[in-house]
């Protein structure tokens, strides 16, 4: 095992620990928190055989190995990007909504005191 | 002692008004408020035209959402029993009293409606029961007490347990997580052999597809449910 693997797996168990206490402390979601912890589990599986990344490199025609887990890196934080982007989208829209029902119900409220 | 029946409702046209006749006929000191999750189809203007008491949610929050309006509503009118039940024909009203009668003489903070203590009535798919079995495994590990039917949508809790989810409860699958968390803070659980039958119409809202990030999250989620004690 080089020094390096033991980091990054130091690193990554940390990241787990601080991340599972978060969603203990409710200060996120464990919906959203599961691709952190999916990367985390990947990560480790990768720490632990680098074979695998060096045999991917090797199938999609990329010469150095740590290009690969640069460009690993960057596919799989664009992806959580964009599940954060339509979990964004889904809100806004929430936020609309409830906006808008809350502007009718206030006039509803505002209409049936006058009545009394 | 005030009593009431939780119904969350999504897409449930076909089976809602007869699950409220339901209620009424064979429970009929249990209040009951009807939660519409933010229907697509006419369910809701069925509901006003059957003049059904419903909570109206200007938004879809799911079945743990619907079902924690309901008890924020319990909480602030004072009911000290409140009853989860589907809306889709799949529980039977005539169970209610004795697991009201249950829940006083055990002293317990849940009762649940199990499908699979007396292996009566509609025992659900396949897939689902290998999830089942997989959960009652969990449970045990986590918890040391044996829940035979975790993810059943028929349960009843005292007001304690009421206030305490209205102010935490999982927003997806809620059922089993909630019951692990109950269990680790040394709530007492109890189980109540009833039969189900099949849904009446619509359509359920967990999918095969889903089931596999289902096993997935609510494991995780029961595993940190336990961790936070």
């Amino acid at each position: 095992m080089y020094t390096l693997q033991i980091v990054i797996a130091a690193i990554l168990l940390i990241w787990l620990i601080v991340i599972v206490g978060n969603i203990k402390k409710k200060k996120i979601d464990l919906r959203y928190a599961l691709a952190w912890i999916a990367l985390i589990f990947v990560g480790i599986i990768l720490d632990i055989f680098p074979g695998i990344l060096g045999a991917l490199a090797d199938l999609i025609g990329i010469e150095i190995p740590s290009n690969m887990i640069f460009m690993a890196a960057i596919i799989l934080l664009l992806v959580l990007v964009y599940s954060l982007t339509a979990t964004v989208s889904r809100l806004s829209d929430k936020v609309k909504k409830l906006t808008q029902e809350l502007a009718i119900l206030r006039d509803d409220t505002f209409e049936q005191n006058k009545d009394k | 002692m005030k009593k009431l029946v939780i119904i969350p409702c999504y897409n449930e046209r076909e089976s809602i008004v007869n699950t409220v006749r339901d209620i009424k006929e064979h429970a009929p000191e249990f209040d009951y408020i009807v939660v519409n999750d933010c229907s697509t189809d006419d369910t809701l203007d069925i509901c006003r035209e059957a003049g059904i008491h419903t909570l109206k949610l200007p938004v879809n929050l799911g079945i743990g959402g619907a079902v924690q309006a309901g008890y924020i509503y319990g909480v602030r009118n004072g009911y000290d029993i409140a009853v989860q039940f589907d809306g889709d024909g799949q529980h039977s009203a005539k169970y209610l009293e004795e697991m009201v009668s249950t829940l006083e003489r055990e002293g317990a903070d849940m009762v649940i409606g199990s499908r699979f203590i007396a292996h009566e009535g509609f025992q659900s798919s396949g897939l689902r029961r290998i999830g089942i079995k997989h959960f009652n495994m969990l449970i045990k590990l986590l918890t040391g007490k044996r829940i035979t039917d975790p993810t059943s949508g028929m349960r009843m809790i005292n007001r304690d347990t009421m206030i305490f989810f209205s102010k935490e409860y999982p927003k997806d699958y809620p059922e089993p997580e909630s019951v692990v968390r109950l269990l680790s803070l040394k709530k007492k659980v109890v189980e109540l052999p009833v039969k189900m039958n099949e849904r009446q119409g619509g359509v359920s809202s967990i999918s095969a597809m889903k089931s596999v990030y289902y096993m997935i999250k609510v494991t995780l989620a029961m595993l940190i449910a336990r961790l936070r004690g």
